[in-house]
């Protein structure tokens, strides 16, 4: 029952990473890795490694966010490639 | 290139999908990861220490030194970033 | 970006409900790290991501007096403080660098009689350390990164 979930899990895990390398716009990447960050941070919590999956979650998907959207904002926003 | 750029994804990808094959299953006591210091840490955690997360006793005193470093390095990197931020700052002024 | 804090409902859910509830969170993550997960990195990063909330989406600068950016700087370094500090008190006490249980906590011992032990006293203060460097340093770094583009108001 858990393996079903785990699996959705790291489909999306694979979906988001290619997402954020497949945009243009670099908000859009920023926020695909976000997303990154809390599905790992979810299925590291699955496993049963609750301490990496706290810090995942709140400096990756959290304080990361946070601070690529501020590098983004003091420079252009697309990707040139 | 970009076809070289997908070749060698793709040849990346399927070492490190075989190389998982041999990987131990997850939570095998007998893999090798589980079988040098750990046991030792979580038997000895209770009467050395007297707190009940290994983890935390593991981080903050079997390996408090580790942590130290950790922090000395969080702290040196945003002191690094803050000297890169306060200088393009001045700069924009100026300009 | 000049009408962002005119919604009443985000303001509300974030001042009266989102704000507090990551700040206790982090704190009860620093206080109960030794017997459930979490520790000191991790509620540094909760408190400064609460801290950081507060600051993009509320108009207030309570935070920003209260946290300024020389006092954020003091925390971080008082932070590294506490742990390096610490092991210092544990080599005048006659032990090893940061071997904790040969500091004398009777004092603390007798203000709270909670039933401590020594190492875990010890250890409590240097993930009180922890938490205050990586709060201080992350709550900087953001701080700098998000600052408005105004020529006026980049003054340090």
């Amino acid at each position: 029952m858990v393996w079903e979930l785990e699996l959705a899990l790291y489909g999306l895990l694979v979906l988001t990473s290619v997402i954020a390398l497949w945009v243009r716009d670099l908000l859009a990447a920023v926020a695909s890795l976000t997303v990154y960050s809390f599905i790992a941070g979810t299925l590291m919590a699955l496993m049963g490694a609750v301490d990496v999956a706290l810090t995942e979650i709140a400096l990756g998907a959290g304080v990361t966010g946070v601070m690529l959207i501020g590098g983004i904002s003091l420079m252009r926003r697309r990707s040139s490639d | 290139m970009r076809a070289l750029g997908i070749m060698l994804a793709v040849a990346t990808t399927a070492l490190f999908v075989a190389a998982s094959w041999d990987l131990p299953d997850r939570g095998d006591p007998h893999a090798p990861a589980n079988v040098g210091v750990g046991p030792e840490y979580i038997e000895r955690t209770e009467e050395d220490i007297g707190i009940e997360n290994v983890v935390s006793a593991v981080l903050a005193d079997y390996r408090s030194y580790d942590t130290l470093g950790e922090t000395f390095v969080i702290f040196t990197a945003g002191v690094a970033v803050l000297f890169v931020l306060i200088r393009r700052g001045r700069d924009d002024r100026q300009a | 970006m000049t009408d962002r804090h005119d919604s009443v409902l985000l303001h509300f859910v974030v001042r009266a409900v989102m704000v507090p509830a990551i700040l206790l969170f982090g704190l009860y993550v620093l206080v109960h790290g030794d017997a459930s997960p979490g520790g000191g990195f991790q509620a540094g990063a909760i408190l400064a991501g609460g801290l950081i909330l507060s600051r993009l989406s509320l108009s207030g600068d309570e935070g920003r007096r209260l946290f300024s950016r020389p006092r954020l700087v003091m925390i971080a370094v008082l932070g590294m403080f506490l742990y390096a500090g610490t092991g210092v008190a544990a080599m005048l006490a006659g032990g090893d660098y940061l071997d904790y249980g040969v500091i004398a906590f009777e004092s603390i011992d007798r203000i709270l009689p909670i039933g401590l032990g020594r190492r875990e006293i010890g250890i409590f203060i240097i993930e009180v350390g922890v938490t205050l460097a990586v709060f201080g340093t992350l709550a900087l770094v953001v701080d700098y990164l998000t600052e408005p583009h105004d020529p006026e108001e980049t003054e340090g």
